[in-house]
């Protein structure tokens, strides 16, 4: 029902949208600096000869009915070099789009040139923006991503210099992990929708929906201050230049992941499609509340034992291919005389990820004169399915009140479902190399993602061209992990042969099952005043502004285990499940939970950030401008378990964060950037919720830090740019960071069983350079169509090392360092892309490759060896081809080398595998049709 | 002292409550201090809830029933004086709900029973008239000694199993291997070990740091979950102790233990249990000092028998360890010794003479030859010549201890005493601490059992 309400909706909007033919037609584009990109406000547009004509608005926009006919256009603005265009041809009921770059009138008056169409959405736009910025910044367009066919944002970041990405999800800025990045979408404070985490999961945004990904890397006053790494602003598409359509469709084929029989699954819900559990999943309500222990009410214990789904192994199913359809609508309409643009953009994919060549192993060192390392555990069967579903919605529309004042709207919402099954068997060491372990675990994780934000832009001519910008944000994000499902038992193996099964729980845990559910809120309300202060140098203003986030969560955790008096398991789960078996009075199967531990760990957070800003954009001499300014910000972070006994973290901070930006002009298109500023880092809530929680069968306990405090970081970077040409240019950057008693991640020694947690440590440093170009080959004729580019980055970084942990470390190792490298950060990262464009024939071709340089996962307990991710290398291709004016056919090829995906244990030159797998290739054919 | 004086207050508002109670008949009443422990008292039941202060100093009487409401510490400082014949209740409950009674570092528990009126740690729904059925396990807790005698892991701290290093009275530890955590004579602790949390399940009797002048002496710990006693680390001294029915292994040790042991008998239950006896050395690391080497006589190990593929013993991470005396019985393995890839391992205690099974006899063990009984447990990355030559001086080993195999039945699940004029060949203990006999085994043949009367087993 719903759906046919949003077709019909759809259907709609495409009528009205669509032009009507008999008209007048219209002229429109955008006038900017041809420099600096600059959007020029106020530029006058003119029929040459006639009074008809109009002014830019305050983002350089103009749009003008003309009737149809050819006409002569003159643009013209104070100190700029006025241009003629002849012969402008304006059709009946169509969008002429003319932007147009005005040249800065200087003592030795150049030519005249048209520097083209600027699209905002193409890189040598992006690179303006970058030239223009007060901070460092990269980022990467949509028609860069559209080209090297990135399918969502954590994908493109990959390919921004200094980034890496882990998980699939998560950022890594200069090597600094995501409590030191922070994720804005247009600008507005987002909330993450992990638990477990500070940012945002990336692949939560398609590529389709997004105009660019900006990545500052450099403090500036009016950014929020907890970042150190960078600044991730995800700006989604806005107003479009006129009617456009496109709507694409793709076929996907992994030869392990689709159309494979033996694909690992399990049977979900009706929606499982659209990423929503349609209730298969919940708590069975016989099970809420304490559930009795044996005597006390057998007969309703047996009664919940039974209420539960009987599922808790995988299963193999048929995979079908992998899909993806997504239409995109934009147009510019008038609303009562008001110009009104707007976007719509829906995409729904699924897609299979299957391995089974997986291994896992866990290590450990008995001593540290050892030579080797004992193994512990050592599955050689891992197998594990994986079904992707996600779709989205984005609306977003402009008004334009007058010139001058613009107001905007943006609805979006994301949603994505996993559902993964996985299988795994093998040897547990020690003291009995017979037994052999063998592990399920079903999993459905749930992601949704809204945001509404509304914004807008005054430009005040009267009150010395005073610009006041403004938006209000809210977004909801939620993580819903119905029926965790883990799923474990051992066998040994008779002298006659015969397996003889067991489930023990002081070995590993009994089946059992979670329910998670985290919601969090967020509000982000800013307002900045843009004053101009032509008195020192034409470019200088001064701005200031304010900025206040709210952000609640709330995370709830149901558990549930399954215990037997004496072992019946036999080795076939569907019968051990089955209702005979789980009759309380005879002793059989029964569930147990604790709502104690339930509530323990569950938390509710609260976080305030308020904060203001006051900033300086000037220019004392020519080439030379200065950003500087201050940022004070005021953080209130309040966790509490839903046990009130248990201490609730709390943090409350005022911080003074400067920071000065020195940009020397040296020539036309060539910068040289220096800055210095201080920033902070935060816990998470979870990271300041003082209980323990577990993930995996196999893996640590995890216990927050109530008493954790923020980290003060000191930032200096120098950078060197040269743009050289459009859509070409080099940079070269050099940074140091110095954090004060950063938060890291370290064991409490004490623990009876190894347990994480995190602690304040003393300090860390990292330093790098990071090299990007980017070039077209048009030095040889042959060449000249190819675009070639890439980005080295080279990191380094050192922590100090907890007291305590460093004591045990040195039990093993009397040599042990006291510092180590941060956890996630790579040593190296390179990036490389050649691009190939015949615009006569509509081919393009895409060859990118990428490769982060071996770094820590995880911090280990006692003297076992830091665990580390490998290297890994990563290269795709793509072509594509135009089929007349509308149609484009693309075939892209990911993960062509089929790199393993390996994490190890480094010890005495030897590496021991702590997980590896591969995902095999991808092979995609898409289809796209566009009318613009 | 502020502590004494607050629980000594408290214990004063505690009677005068009860004694009001009496007056008016009124069935619950609660103090009202957030902070302090709650008894909460209905008609002979007295509920206990510990909020952080502990029990107090106080006499638990035998003419209540004492429900412990999780987990209840004897603080340090506190002396908890359980009167004889009393019984106290675990409240059911997993994790962060599960219920046992916990002696803190520096805290005392004085529970001496007698043999016609031994002191009963059991599950609430016990009526104790055999409504719970001999080998229901894990219905509660159980009974948890922390002290400050030597570990041999680094850095010499441990917070016990299951309980969160968040809660500081979990840790045990210290460097008094002397140390005094009280008196627990003629104790029965049925049907426990709960789940505690990741995994951990309570211990019948777990001893954590505990020193050697603890007295614990005729104990059973029947139907637990996990193992019936564990040691972790220190120099605890157990004579008279009857594990049966549990449902992991029947004596464990950990982390450096250098207990004396006597006349420690574990019975197994047909379907449920995993070895008789599980012995590691160290954690972090395994090699840490002490290294773990107690001395074990006269100890009885009866196992599931055939079918249940399961082991007498396991020597693994570098734990040594002396048995005399013994005997084992009814188990299709025998005793193994770890030999790893690495330089530190049992085998190397039982080169170095940190580890011997000496005078012991073996009924119905594995295939009844040294070889089979005396086995090596090979790690990954053991060259199986290196695996071999172990093997083979391991098992030489048997004979040069001067053990032997019977093919008689001396001993069974029902009856663990053998016939007299059997079982004589042990060795007379030099250490004064030992009984000094020289019959083999828990009982002494064709005497009397001193497990009999006072025991849930026995009285079966």
């Amino acid at each position: 029902m719903k759906n046919l309400k949003t077709i019909c909706l759809l259907v709609f909007l495409l009528l009205v949208s669509w032009p009507s033919q008999g008209q007048k037609g219209i002229l429109k584009g955008r006038i900017i600096d041809a420099e600096t990109g600059k959007e020029l406000i106020g530029a006058t547009i003119v029929v040459e000869g006639t009074i008809l004509g109009t002014n830019s608005d305050l983002n350089g926009n103009y749009s003008l009915k003309l009737d149809p006919g050819s006409y002569d256009m003159r643009f013209s603005y104070v100190s700029y070099q006025t241009q003629l265009l002849e012969n402008v041809l304006i059709e009946p009921g169509k969008v002429k789009v003319l932007n147009l770059a005005l040249q800065e009138i200087k003592i030795d008056i150049r030519e005249v040139k048209v520097m083209g169409r600027l699209n905002r959405k193409s890189e040598a736009a992006l690179q303006v923006m970058q030239k223009k910025s007060a901070s460092v910044f990269d980022g990467i367009s949509a028609s860069e991503m559209a080209r090297m066919n990135i399918s969502n944002a954590a994908d493109a970041l990959k390919r921004v210099s200094g980034i890496s990405v882990e998980g699939g999800k998560y950022i890594y800025v200069r090597g600094l992990s995501d409590r030191y990045s922070i994720t804005t979408l247009n600008g507005a404070v987002i909330p993450g929708a992990d638990p477990e985490r500070n940012t945002v999961q990336m692949d939560l945004f398609p590529s389709n929906i997004i105009k660019a990904l900006a990545v500052y890397k450099t403090f500036s006053p009016e950014l929020p201050g907890n970042f150190t790494g960078g600044y991730i602003n995800i700006i989604t598409r806005d107003f479009p230049d006129k009617f456009n359509l496109q709507f694409s469709a793709s076929a996907g084929y992994n030869p392990k992941s689709n159309l494979n029989a033996s694909f690992l699954n399990y049977p979900g819900g009706r929606l499982d499609a659209l990423g929503l559990d349609d209730g298969t999943r919940a708590i069975p309500e016989t099970a809420c509340g304490q559930i009795p222990s044996r005597f006390q009410d057998d007969a309703r214990l047996t009664n919940i034992t039974r209420s539960f789904n009987k599922i808790m192994e995988p299963r193999p199913e048929q995979s079908s291919l992998n899909q993806s359809y997504s239409l995109g609508l934009g147009n510019s309409t008038r609303i009562r005389k008001i110009p009104f643009g707007y976007n719509i953009g829906i995409s729904w994919g699924k897609k299979y990820e299957y391995y089974d060549d997986g291994i896992t192993g866990r290590y450990k060192l008995i001593d540290g004169n050892d030579r080797e390392l004992t193994a512990q555990l050592l599955l050689d069967t891992d197998e594990k399915g994986s079904e992707h579903a996600r779709w989205s919605v984005l609306g977003s529309g402009n008004f334009k009140i007058s010139n001058h004042h613009t107001m905007g709207i943006l609805l979006l919402h994301n949603q994505y479902g996993t559902s993964i099954a996985r299988y795994q068997e093998g040897i547990k060491h020690s003291d009995d190399n017979e037994m052999h372990y063998q592990t399920r675990t079903l999993q459905y994780l749930q992601r949704g993602f809204t945001s509404v934000q509304l914004k807008g832009e005054h430009y005040f001519k009267q009150l010395g061209n005073m610009n006041i910008s403004w938006f209000t944000s809210t977004t909801y994000s939620s993580q819903y992990e119905p029926d965790l499902r883990f799923f474990t038992n051992h066998y040994t193996i008779a002298p006659d042969g015969s397996r003889k099964y067991e489930i023990t729980q002081s070995l590993y845990p009994v089946p059992t099952r979670y329910y998670r559910n985290m919601n969090g809120i967020s509000f982000d309300n800013n307002l900045k005043i843009k004053l101009p202060l032509k008195i020192i140098g034409e470019e200088s203003y001064i701005k200031a502004g304010f900025d206040y986030i709210r952000k609640k969560r709330s995370f709830r955790e149901h558990k549930f285990m399954f215990n037997e008096n004496s072992n019946t398991y036999a080795g076939d789960i569907s019968c051990y499940l089955d209702d005979n078996n789980m009759d309380a009075a005879s002793g059989g199967i029964y569930v147990t939970n604790s709502i104690n531990s339930d509530h323990q760990n569950s938390y509710d957070g609260r976080q305030y950030i308020f904060s203001a800003f006051f900033l300086g954009d000037i220019s004392p001499i020519s080439d030379l401008r200065l950003v500087g300014g201050i940022r004070m910000e005021k953080s209130h972070i309040v966790t509490k378990s839903l046990i009130p006994a248990l201490a609730e973290g709390y943090l409350d901070n005022t911080d003074l964060l400067p920071s000065l930006n020195i940009i020397w002009h040296i020539t036309c298109g060539m910068n040289l950037r220096l800055a210095g500023s201080r920033t902070l880092a935060l816990p998470t809530f979870r990271e300041l919720a003082p209980y323990s929680s577990f993930n995996f069968v196999g893996d640590y306990v995890f216990v927050g830090n109530a008493t954790l405090k923020r980290t003060l970081c000191d930032n200096t970077d120098l950078r060197w740019e040269y743009f050289f040409k459009p859509g070409e240019m080099i940079t070269v950057s050099t940074f140091y960071k110095l954090f004060h008693n950063p938060i890291e991640r370290t064991f409490n020694t004490e623990a009876a069983n190894p347990e994480l947690t995190l602690r304040n440590v003393e300090l860390a440093k990292v330093a790098g350079i990071e090299l990007e170009f980017r070039k077209k080959l048009d030095f040889s004729a042959l060449l000249k169509d190819f675009l070639a580019g890439g980005n080295i980055s080279l990191i380094r970084s050192s922590v100090s090392i907890d007291h305590k942990e460093l004591l045990l470390k040195r039990e093993f190792d009397p040599d042990f360092p006291n510092t180590r490298s941060m956890t996630g950060q790579a040593p190296w990262l390179i990036n490389a892309f050649l691009g190939y464009r015949n615009k006569k024939i509509g081919f393009e071709a895409n060859i990118s490759y990428h490769v982060t340089g071996k770094r820590l996962f995880l911090v280990n307990a006692a003297g076992i060896p830091d665990i580390h991710i490998h290297r890994h290398n990563l290269l795709d291709a793509n072509i594509s081809k135009s089929l007349g004016k509308k149609f484009r056919l693309r075939l892209a090829a990911e993960n062509l080398l089929n790199d393993p995906a390996l994490i190890v244990y480094p010890y005495k030159g030897n590496s021991y595998i702590y997980q590896r797998y591969t995902l095999n290739r991808t092979w995609t054919l898409g289809l796209k049709y566009k009318i613009d | 002292m502020k502590t004494i004086l607050k629980n000594a207050t408290l214990l004063f508002f505690m009677t005068s409550i009860f004694l009001f109670q009496r007056c008016k008949k009124e069935n619950v009443s609660t103090i009202k201090d957030p902070d302090a422990t709650e008894y909460i008292v209905e008609d002979n039941r007295v509920t206990v809830r510990d909020h952080g202060l502990g029990t107090g100093t106080i006499t638990w009487t035998s003419d209540k029933i004492w429900i412990l409401d999780h987990l209840v510490f004897v603080n340090e400082g506190q002396t908890l004086t359980i009167e004889t014949g009393t019984v106290i209740k675990g409240k059911s409950g997993q994790e962060n709900d599960a219920s046992a009674l916990v002696v803190a570092r520096g805290g005392r528990l004085i529970a001496v029973g007698t043999r016609e009126n031994p002191i009963i740690f059991t599950a609430e729904a016990d009526d104790l008239n055999g409504n719970i059925p001999l080998n229901q396990r894990g219905l509660w807790g159980g009974v948890i000694l922390l002290g400050k005698a030597k570990l041999n892991s680094s850095p010499g701290e441990t917070a016990i199993e299951g309980i969160p290093t968040t809660e500081p009275r979990g840790l045990y530890g210290g460097n008094d291997d002397n140390d005094n955590s009280g008196i627990l004579k003629y104790v029965s602790i049925r049907h426990g070990g709960t789940d505690i949390g990741e995994g951990n399940e309570i211990n019948g009797l777990t001893l954590g740091g505990v020193g050697s002048k603890t007295i614990i002496e005729y104990i059973e710990i029947i139907a637990n979950k996990d193992d019936g006693v564990e040691i972790f680390g220190g120099r605890p001294g157990l004579k008279h102790i009857l594990v049966s029915f549990c449902g992991d292994d029947g004596l464990d040790y950990d982390e450096g233990c250098r207990a004396r042991i006597q006349f420690y008998t574990v019975i197994q239950d047909p379907d449920a249990g995993d070895r008789l006896g599980e012995h590691d050395g160290g954690t972090d690391p395994e090699t840490g000092e002490p290294y773990a080497i107690p001395y074990i006589y006269n100890a009885t190990f009866i196992g599931r028998g055939t079918g249940a593929g399961k082991r007498v013993i396991t020597f693994r991470d570098n734990a040594g360890g002396h048995y005399y005396n013994s005997l084992f019985a009814n188990q299709v393995k025998g005793i193994d010794v770890e030999l790893l890839a690495a330089n530190y391992d049992s085998y190397k205690q039982l080169s170095d003479n940190n580890l011997s099974v000496e005078h012991c006899l073996f009924q119905n063990i594995a295939d009844g030859t040294a070889a089979g009984i005396f086995r090596i447990s090979a790690g990954s990355g053991v060259f199986p010549t290196d695996s071999a030559a172990a093997a083979k001086i391991w098992a030489e080993k048997f004979n040069v201890w001067k053990n032997t195999i019977t093919d008689k039945v001396l001993v069974s699940r029902n009856n663990p005493i053998p016939p007299a004029g059997t079982a004589q060949n042990g060795i007379e203990p030099t250490d004064p601490w030992f009984d000094k006999v020289t019959w083999q085994g828990a009982f002494k043949p064709g005497g009397e059992n001193w497990a009999a009367g006072w025991t849930l087993f026995f009285r079966h």
